[in-house]
């Protein structure tokens, strides 16, 4: 990727480094807009001089929110336009309206794809390693989770500063809401797995036939149900190790 | 018992905290990563795997969307962890029942999390009319360095979440351990059965899938009849 006239490689470089940290003044007020700020002022301070960087930085302080990996290319794009803007062409939407139209849908097919889907698959995996004692899930949940976030970001970054307005297409063609509908399917064949796994080897510690088995999936349904139902799933854990113990103590007491 | 372990478990809440809003988010927050990095770095990292496999199962499906903040789930792994480790009262009480019992004592106080965020979180509100006020007097490095103490307020508040955790949980394992550690040999196996399980149904409650009842049943049934035959 080679630089733009005015913004070089390493300015650039800065800018998608400085991103890692858009978040670490969010406020209820304006949410990222200092971090927005924040992460672009190096490619702002060589485009924009005097007068027209503080017009500029005052402009940028305004409300900004969206999710921190899908925010990149929105960075990226906007660095692009200020520059464009700067070198006095014709911007078809100006870099505010461009901003604010592009942050809801990033945050929402960022929150859907990232934190809604592919954590909780990674998660998930990892889980079921970690259940059987494998402190390799560690390892493959960071794995599964960050080369794809951390590679969508960079890319999404460089994608977002080559096309400006045109990253729109590209982002489409990533398709995130389609291949996030797929893998949550994934994520519960993976908990499906997972329960399977745990009835199989929890029934043989406490010495129950391994047909009990068959009941784990209507209990978990119904459970599952429950917490859809608005019962808090802190509630409902304390509820079933309380039952748990009360039940095995009222048993020993019918054997005595 | 000497402080160290406590020290060490208020860094690995620093970093896992950092990590879950100011800075990278790599997940090392979630709970899956955080305790485990707890155990390991107190010396015992299994226990830190059990808890963080149970509890990221439990709170897998929570995300924090716009301006809602969901409970501390990154402080109560370490918090659990770190309990779970220096008050494990000895081989007579079996670890995973134990690691169980701290994890639900923390859990309620993971809730304190969500309040000491908030507070982080509103005084970051003032840094951005600091902010204009720079920019008003053309004083553009001060940007970074208020911009920055962002984190110093999200590192205070994770602390914060750990401190009325581990405090917390100490004052309740102190009235329930000598009640419960009877019971405990005997309650473990089923709870290492019910508890993922009621982890897992927690976070299908969540998945947003039309046939998310079919799929699921259909591959505990492949997955629980190939145990059966090969397990």
């Amino acid at each position: 990727m080679k630089g733009s006239e005015n913004l070089s490689k390493k300015i650039l470089w800065c800018v998608a480094l400085r991103a890692l940290l858009l978040q670490a003044s969010w406020n209820f007020g304006r949410m990222q807009n200092l971090g927005f700020l924040f992460t672009v002022m190096p490619g702002f301070r060589r485009i924009f001089k005097g007068r027209q960087l503080q017009r500029e930085c005052r402009r940028n302080l305004s409300y900004f929110n969206s999710n921190p990996v899908l925010a990149l290319p929105i960075i990226g794009a906007s660095l692009r336009l200020e520059e464009q803007k700067s070198r006095g062409e014709d911007l078809i939407m100006g870099v505010e309206d461009f901003k604010s139209a592009m942050a809801g849908p990033c945050a929402a097919m960022g929150d859907s794809f990232f934190w809604g889907t592919l954590r909780p698959l990674a998660a998930s995996a990892a889980v079921w390693l970690a259940l059987a004692g494998n402190g390799w899930s560690v390892v493959l949940f960071l794995l599964l989770y960050n080369v794809p976030a951390i590679g969508l970001r960079f890319c999404g970054f460089w994608q977002g500063y080559r096309r400006d307005y045109k990253v729109v297409d590209k982002l489409q063609s990533w398709r995130l809401s389609d291949l996030a509908y797929r893998l949550r399917s994934l994520l519960v064949v993976v908990l499906g797995g997972i329960s399977a796994w745990v009835a199989f080897d929890g029934l043989g510690h406490v010495q129950l036939s391994v047909a009990w088995g068959w009941s784990v999936v209507p209990v978990v349904l119904l459970i599952g149900w429950l917490v859809r139902r608005g019962v808090s799933s802190l509630v409902m854990l304390i509820g079933l190790v309380s039952l748990l113990w009360i039940g095995l103590h009222l048993c020993n007491i019918v054997r005595l | 018992m000497s402080g160290f372990p406590y020290f060490i478990a208020a860094f690995a809440s620093l970093v896992a905290g950092l990590d879950r809003t100011a800075f990278l988010q790599i997940m090392v927050s979630r709970p899956i990563v955080a305790a485990p990095l707890t155990g390991w770095l107190l010396d015992d990292m299994q226990t830190g795997l059990y808890i963080g496999a149970f509890l990221e199962l439990l709170w897998l499906g929570r995300i924090p969307v716009g301006a809602s903040i969901p409970p501390d789930d990154t402080q109560v792994a370490v918090g659990s962890t770190c309990l779970a480790v220096t008050q494990y009262p000895g081989s007579s009480v079996p670890v995973v029942a134990f690691s169980i019992l701290c994890l639900l004592v923390a859990l309620p106080f993971g809730r304190v999390g969500g309040f000491f965020d908030r507070l982080a979180r509103r005084a970051n509100g003032t840094l951005w009319v600091r902010a204009e006020r720079a920019v008003e007097e053309e004083r553009y490095d001060r940007l970074t360095w208020l911009h920055l103490q962002g984190v110093l307020h999200f590192g205070f508040a994770s602390l914060m979440t750990f401190g009325v955790i581990l405090l917390g949980g100490l004052v309740c394992l102190q009235i329930l351990v000598p009640v419960l550690s009877g019971d405990l040999p005997l309650v473990q196996p089923w709870l290492r059965l019910a508890v993922p399980l009621a982890g897992v149904a927690a976070c299908l409650s969540t998945v947003n899938f039309r046939h998310a009842v079919w799929v699921y049943s259909g591959a505990f049934l492949i997955v629980y009849c190939l145990l059966l035959l090969f397990g």
